[in-house]
């Protein structure tokens, strides 16, 4: 027995409101959810309303808000999505660290043949954290026009935060004088691992971007 | 899943050998597939199928073909090349695995 368009249209806004709302995944589940019914339905021949609440039971615990310290704890959905954005966002955390020490031990290494030029260094890293934060900024805004949600958008909308927090610090440091006043190379170091931080982060923002756009032009179509 | 544990570590094998049988499934399919050949002993969840999925089209060995089946949309994996080939791959380590072990649990069947 096949549901008709009103039964998958409940099955839809129930788990909307439940907080299944990144396209990435909602569908998916609203599909296993659908065919667990329809099947219910068949094997023990009972309708749409008493097969659904009983599937839905099932999958109750899945659906649980949950929060993580890795995007802050006011940030609350099912826990099935946020899984899935931990394990993306633990992954990738791991690889910015590790890039980002090896890059500034390289470019200290490097910088030590340019005796005092970090000054310079700094005049390009202000002009590359500017782009940077410019483009990020755009991207974040286009993100929040779109209509529909995905779980990569959320990952460039929780570093977008972040990173914009970063940036401004640092542009900060690296135009008031700060280093020349109070130089010390535990401090360049800093600065510089956060730079590659900031620039390994900005690449992951371009690829959470690129999927975000990506899953909605891939299920625009269908979805009409 | 049951004795989760243990099957943790083959989930992903598990998925491309099926999906290597059949061609292209969707996940419902794959959860029932697996249920229906170990007679129900072994029961993928949700929570740990869809990740798997999504993984292994990250890496390039699962491709997705998106269609709209019975009033909703239906996402079907299937393997890409690169995923044949691993899948081989997988399954000869798989197999490795399971020889040896039955070395350790039961030397007299080993061979």
């Amino acid at each position: 027995m096949k549901l008709d368009k009103n039964q998958i249209d409940t099955i839809d806004t129930v788990l909307e409101k439940l907080g299944v709302v990144y396209i990435d995944y909602k569908y998916e589940i609203l599909d296993h959810i659908a065919t667990e019914v329809e099947e219910k339905m068949i094997l023990n021949d009972i309708t749409f309303e008493e097969a659904f609440p009983a599937v839905l039971k099932k999958w109750q615990p899945k659906f649980k808000k949950s929060s993580s310290a890795l995007f802050g704890y006011f940030w609350e959905m099912p826990e099935i999505l946020l899984n899935k954005c931990i394990k993306m966002y633990r992954k990738k955390l791991l690889f910015i660290i590790t890039g980002a020490m090896v890059l500034t031990s390289g470019f200290l290494l490097f910088s030590s043949f340019l005796g005092n030029h970090l000054a310079g260094f700094f005049s390009i890293a202000t002009i590359l954290y500017s782009v940077a934060l410019l483009l990020s900024a755009i991207g974040y805004i286009r993100i929040r026009l779109s209509k529909r949600k995905t779980s990569y958008g959320f990952l460039f909308k929780q570093q977008f935060i972040g990173c914009s927090l970063v940036a401004s610090q640092q542009l900060y440091y690296m135009n008031s004088g700060f280093e020349s006043k109070h130089s010390s190379s535990l401090f360049s170091y800093l600065i510089i691992f956060t730079l590659c931080i900031y620039f390994l982060f900005s690449v992951y923002n371009l690829i959470y971007y690129r999927a975000h756009f990506y899953e909605l032009k891939r299920m625009r179509f269908l979805e009409a | 899943m049951k004795n989760s544990q243990l099957y943790k570590g083959s989930l992903n094998t598990i998925i491309m050998k099926l999906l290597g049988e059949n061609g292209r499934m969707y996940g419902y399919e794959i959860t029932q597939k697996v249920k229906e050949i170990t007679k129900g002993e072994l029961n993928i969840t949700e929570g740990a199928l869809y990740p798997a999925l999504h993984k292994l089209e990250a890496e390039g060995l699962l491709d997705v073909e998106i269609e709209k089946v019975d009033n909703r949309l239906r996402k079907y994996y299937k393997l890409t090349e690169n995923g044949q080939t691993e899948t081989v791959n997988r399954l000869a380590e798989l197999e490795e695995f399971i020889k040896n072990m039955q070395s350790i649990v039961n030397p007299k069947l080993s061979y």
